[in-house]
């Protein structure tokens, strides 16, 4: 039998009767058989298994007289940009903001344990200071996890090894890997396939549904032609509930390549200029065990013919774009103190009057504590096409995390610009960017960017670490509330 | 289509922010001009200047950055509008004279578009006030708006044009702006 509530994955009240069962049936299947993305078949699946039931006046009352499923853990919310659309030939665009929050007093359920894999770079690149800042974070880490967490940590360079490898962390275990940290040395090239796949072999070992699965990656460097094997290793990790998060040292790292692979698995990059900068990441990944809702959380995106996902955007609890296909977006792990919110951007095509829906959302989470077990939560985006011009404004959530996301374009279209070669472009980006964090009262990144506009204007080029400085820093700004 | 109104980049139907400059998209079509109640119309009017041609107080804005206004300098014969809230320059150029007020569909665009930076919330009427040229100065009339014109917190009255001079406050409604002529 399938699992959640059957009525609701048949946009159903729990007291409906055969017509509405079977009309709503007809209506899911069509939607579904007309989907351009491959998880409308699952989905499909899933709702022919829920009508089996529910159409068969026996099985339904059993389902009906049955325990109710357990509540999720988590309540999910939804806003469209635009209730109301008109019919055109051009196609439209329609914003969709998605809020998830924990619910129900769990907060005396126990923590889970870490199962932690650190992969440091320890290329000839990493001599000196960034090595230092990598070892001390390390450091930092171990000092907080508990009896019942792993770490393990890696380093590589063209080749990888295990310099601790999965252990819990008991006194001993601990003081263990503080020398070994300490005899790491740099030498070597930039191979982070080798390191991922060295990382994800000790997680592997450890996998088990109470401990939350996460590998950092510290690099300063590029890693050369083995790029699509590690997008591989990602989809892999993200298969397994691994969450995979980069820190890039210093400014030479390729910050595109490390969001990818962070975003395929719901993981989070940043920039670390300072020890203290490669500590806090790393506590970032201890916090969330105290504060856990929910993991291997994912949202499901099922658009309907004539509609197509073109953006999707983290805001909370880690900024960061998502990636897809597939169109099963990883979000990580959902806290019990903060909201998971996700903006999805659909072009969709509007050719008649009435009903449209756009796209099934459905949110999908393993509850944290004992007696773990998997939720879900299905939504449905859609508005309706009339005549007439629709004037009615967006829902203030959704011109805020809008507005929020509007700075982050801005900074990737002057950067884009400056690769294709327009300065002057590039240049009215940034400082348009100024200005605006300066209005949104950010006024430290707000000076940066427009004094890197100024540098642009003179020289015509930008610094590594200003690119990154200005893109980690909007990309944090867009995790603010408000 | 929708047009910015601040960069002129096309964009799709539904999309709320400009991608290219990151201008507000949505409310730009709305029919009627906000209209504000009087009390707060003159409750929010700066102090009168008595020494009108001083020049005024800046805004806070540059005590964050020394010359912002040299980053964005208004070219050579242009006059500047600066929205002093939205942090915008809007430059007008190569006319006698410009219309000041918020779009109200296709045929009838002014040269100097304010609904796009809240100017529909603050009260600004689509055709709200004109700047003209007139023998080297410039002048500042207000166009029977529905709420109102004042330059250094006196009313401009329709029909009877004021003269600007550099650095002028100058409010449409309640959305302010610096008058900055480019030298």
């Amino acid at each position: 039998m399938p699992t959640g509530d059957l009525f609701q994955l048949l946009n159903l009240a729990p007291d409906a009767e055969a017509p509405a069962i079977e009309s709503a049936f007809r209506r899911l299947t069509r939607r579904f058989s007309r989907s351009a993305v491959p998880e409308a078949g699952i989905e499909a699946r899933r709702i022919q298994a829920a009508y089996d039931v529910l159409s068969d006046p026996t099985q339904r009352s059993a389902y009906r007289n049955a325990p109710p499923p357990p509540t999720p853990p988590f309540k999910a919310g939804l806003h469209v940009s635009r209730a109301q659309v008109t019919p055109q030939s051009e196609p439209q665009i329609v914003y969709a903001l998605v809020e998830i929050a924990a619910i129900g007093a769990s907060a005396e359920a126990p923590a889970p344990a870490a199962n932690l894999c650190l992969v440091i770079d320890r290329s000839t690149s990493m001599n000196g200071a960034r090595l230092d800042q990598a070892k001390a974070g390390v450091n930092a880490i171990l000092d907080g996890l508990r009896p019942q967490d792993t770490c393990s940590v890696i380093v590589f360079s063209d080749r990888a090894e295990a310099v601790v490898t999965a252990h819990k962390m008991s006194d001993e275990q601990r003081r263990l890997a503080r020398s070994k940290v300490s005899t790491i040395r740099a030498g070597g090239g930039t191979e982070i396939m080798r390191g991922l796949l060295r990382g994800l072999v000790e997680l592997h070992g450890q996998l088990n549904t109470k401990a939350i699965s996460q590998l950092v990656l510290l690099t300063d460097g590029q890693t050369y032609g083995d790029e699509a094997e590690c997008q591989l290793l990602a989809a892999l990790a993200r298969a397994d509930g691994i969450t995979v998060h980069g820190l890039g040292i210093g400014d030479e790292w390729n910050d595109r390549f490390l969001d990818q692979l962070a975003a395929a698995t719901g993981g989070a990059v940043d920039l670390a200029l300072t020890p203290e900068q490669v500590a806090d990441f790393l506590r970032k990944r201890l916090h969330i065990l105290s504060d856990l809702a929910a993991e291997r959380v994912h949202l499901d995106v099922i658009p309907d013919a004539g509609a197509e996902l073109i953006e999707a955007f983290r805001f909370t609890p880690e900024p960061s774009p998502l990636a897809f296909p597939p169109h099963e977006l990883a979000l990580g792990q959902l806290p019990r103190s903060e909201r998971l919110s996700v903006l999805l951007k659909f072009r969709v095509r509007i050719e008649a009057d009435g009903p449209c829906p756009i796209a099934r959302l459905v949110v999908v989470g393993d509850a944290a504590g004992p007696g773990a077990r998997r939720a879900r939560i299905t939504l449905e985006v859609e508005a309706t096409a009339g005549p007439g011009r629709v004037t009615a404004e967006p829902p203030a959530p959704i011109v805020a995390a809008l507005r929020r996301l509007s700075q982050i374009r801005l900074q990737e279209r002057a950067f884009t610009e400056l690769q294709s070669g327009d300065v002057d472009e590039a240049t009215r980006a940034l400082t348009v960017l100024g200005t605006r964090l300066l209005a949104a009262g950010q006024s430290d990144l707000a000076k940066m960017a427009i004094a890197e506009a100024r540098r642009l204007e003179k020289n015509s080029s930008l610094s590594e670490e200003a690119r990154k400085r200005i893109k980690y820093g909007t990309r944090a700004l867009a995790g603010l509330e408000g | 289509m929708i047009t910015c109104p601040s960069c002129r980049h096309t964009e799709l139907d539904g999309e709320l922010y400009c991608t290219t400059c990151g201008a507000q998209l949505w409310g730009l079509a709305a029919d009627a001009t906000v209209t504000i109640a009087p009390a707060r119309k003159f409750a929010t009017e700066p102090k009168p200047n008595t020494s009108a041609r001083t020049a005024p107080t800046p805004p806070p804005l540059e005590a964050l950055i020394g010359d912002a206004d040299r980053s964005l300098p208004v070219p050579p014969g242009a006059i500047g509008l600066r929205l002093i809230d939205a942090d915008t320059l809007l430059t007008l150029q190569g006319k006698d004279a410009y219309i000041i007020g918020r779009e109200a569909g296709a045929e009838s665009q002014p040269d100097a578009e304010l609904g796009a930076h809240g100017g529909r919330d603050l009260g600004v009427s689509r055709q709200h006030a004109r700047l003209s040229r007139l023998k080297g100065q410039v002048l500042l009339e207000d166009l029977g708006s529905a709420n109102g014109t004042w330059l250094n917190g006196e009313p401009v009255n329709a029909g009877t044009p004021m003269r600007l001079e550099n650095g002028d406050l100058v409010k449409f409604a309640r959305l302010l702006v610096r008058i900055e002529f480019g030298s």
